[in-house]
Order: structure tokens, then sequence, then C-alpha cells
């Protein structure tokens, strides 16, 4: 296959067709009314030539950020995969830390409860239950703290004993 | 001396140390035909000019992926092509007016241009060719006077022999009309 530019001669068929359709512009030569400088053509390879090596190419660091932010389908597929996988993270990292704070709430609870459930009372009949000689002598300590700790009126427990 | 084939200036310019000597081939065998295809769209010899050398750079970037499976010709009236349709649609949007304002101001432009040297029945059909549609005109011009085939033509353009065919026929007419003046 011959790749060379080749005009085609118009063939008698258009010619006359042109001449049916178009007499006057069939009638006219075809002159080229555009001219040039002087010598315009020998000088245009080498102003080409100079003009190319004139544009640089950019350096490696502008290249480097010309192709970070152009949207290329790889990088914006990295891109969403670290997005993912950082929301992910997070997301589980939340959970982990609500149900500490859960399980956390949930043993204040029963402390609370547990004490709220022990009134004073239960807690003195209790000790008044035990072993008396040893438990008296060993809980005096106990008993004393816990009144001073609870600002019992000393008075008003003797006189209701 | 006679002049290289498309293919022994493809081959010289592969190689690194023959690659602008291939490129100044390669200019000095297109350059006319590249220039007033350009020219006779843009008209002025100053803007033609720019587009020729912006043309051919594009050439110079693009030349190592060039598939030699299609026309080196038909790849070049196509970057041309491309690069005048470019200029012209700046033109338009640089004076934010209508394509009828430019080619108004392209026509009287022509009469006093010192690169243009035609008498009144030229000068005529230049003006009728501004009354076209650029790529009508485009069309016109390949097939008179570069008397490119429609088969080359569909390659440059990207449209059908059959289109181009009927295109250049109503820019045959509406040009003749115009010249006639009726």
């Amino acid at each position: 296959m011959n790749n060379e530019y080749q005009p085609e001669d118009i063939n008698k068929e258009e010619q006359e067709q042109l001449k049916l359709s178009a007499p006057v512009l069939h009638s006219m030569e075809k002159n080229n009314p555009f001219t040039v400088p002087d010598g315009y053509f020998d000088r245009l390879p080498a102003e080409i030539q100079e003009k190319i090596s004139l544009r640089k190419e950019d350096p490696w660091f502008v290249l480097l950020l010309k192709g970070i932010l152009r949207p290329q389908p790889a990088m914006v597929v990295l891109m969403l995969f670290v997005l993912v996988s950082i929301a992910l993270y997070f997301a589980d990292w939340q959970n982990h830390q609500s149900a500490e704070v859960v399980a956390l709430d949930s043993a204040d609870l029963r402390n609370a409860e547990i004490a709220f459930a022990i009134d004073e009372s239960t807690l003195l009949d209790e000790l008044a239950n035990l072993d008396e000689t040893d438990s008296y002598k060993g809980n005096e300590t106990e008993i004393e703290n816990y009144l001073i700790d609870n600002q019992t009126d000393l008075n008003q427990l003797i006189n209701e004993l | 001396m006679t002049e290289m084939t498309d293919k022994e200036i493809l081959e010289q310019f592969r190689t690194e140390s023959s690659r602008h000597y291939a490129f100044n081939l390669l200019i000095r065998k297109y350059q006319q035909r590249i220039y007033y295809h350009i020219r006779r769209m843009i008209l002025d010899h100053d803007d033609a000019h720019d587009v020729t050398q912006e043309t051919f750079i594009k050439v110079w970037k693009g030349l190592d992926n060039f598939r030699e499976d299609s026309q080196l010709y038909t790849w070049l009236y196509r970057i041309a092509t491309n690069e005048s349709l470019t200029f012209l649609r700046q033109k338009k949007r640089r004076f934010t007016i209508p394509w009828s304002e430019v080619e108004h101001e392209m026509s009287d432009s022509l009469s006093g241009d010192s690169h243009f040297n035609a008498n009144a029945l030229e000068l005529k059909l230049q003006k009728a060719l501004l009354t076209l549609p650029p790529k009508q005109r485009l069309v016109f011009n390949l097939r008179y006077y570069d008397n490119m085939k429609y088969e080359d033509m569909s390659k440059v353009l990207g449209v059908t022999e059959g289109a181009l065919k009927a295109s250049y026929h109503h820019a045959v007419k509406k040009v003749e009309k115009y010249l006639t003046g009726s």
C-alpha cells in the first residue's frame, strides 16, 4: 500500500457536473491568492525546531504532581480503597469504645444497686447476729468506723436499743 | 535530490541521532501543503504562521506514537485541521461575537491584506467561502484546491464519504449563488 500523498485528478464526470451546476466557478483558474513573505518556507523549519527546543519539559516534581492530580482510574480506586479502610477502622474503633463504656456502666450499676439494697438496719442486724464474743471484739472497730462514717447519733442509738 | 518517503522519514525519526534531521525533512516535505491548508481557513498570514508552528510542534510530540498502519499525511492534515478549527473557535469566543461577525471581519480584512493577491473574482470567491460553515469550507478547500480523495478526506475529518460528497455538492451550489449574485 502506497502511503504517500496522492492528489486525485478530478474525474470527467465530476468536471461535467461542476460545469453544469457551477459554470462561473468552473470557468475560474485555480490560482492561489495567498502569498507569503520572501524566503518564508526556507526559514520555517529552523523556526519550528528552535521553538521545540525552547519548550522545555516540565521538571520532575511538576510531572509527579500532574500525575497525582490527574484523575487516573487506578489512583481513584486506590484512594477510594484507602478512604473506605479508614472509615471501617474508625467505625470498628467506635463500636469497641461503646462496648467498654456499656460494660463499665453495668458494673457500676450493679454495685450501686447492691449498695442501695442494703440499708443500715440490715447491716447492723447482720453484725449483731455474729458471735458476740468474737464478732464483738473483732467487729468493734468496724462498727465504730461505720457509725462514725455514717454520722450516726450515738445517743439516739442507745435510746433505741 | 529525490524526496524521502514517509516510511524512510519515520525510520530516521525513530533513531535518536537522526531524529532532528528526519523531522526537518518532514517539515520541508509538508510545510507548504499544511501551511496553505491552514491559511485558507484562517486567511491572515501571521495567524496561519502561528497555527502552522503549533501544528508541527504537536506532530513532533506525537510522532513517536504514530501508528504506521495509517497514512502520515492524513494524520498531519487532521492535526492542522483541528488546530485551525480551535483557533477559529477561540477567535469567536475571545470577542464573544457570533460566527457571522467573525466571518464579516475576516472578509473585510482580506482586501487590505498585504499577503493577499487576487483579482476581483478571486476575492469574491474567498468571501463566498467565508459564508460557508467552517467544516463545509474545509470540505470545499480539500476537494477544490487540494484535490484530496474523499477516502482520505474521510480520515482527516472523521465523516463518511457520502456525507462529504453531499457537503461538497452543496458548498459548490452556495458558492456559485454568491458569485453570480443570485
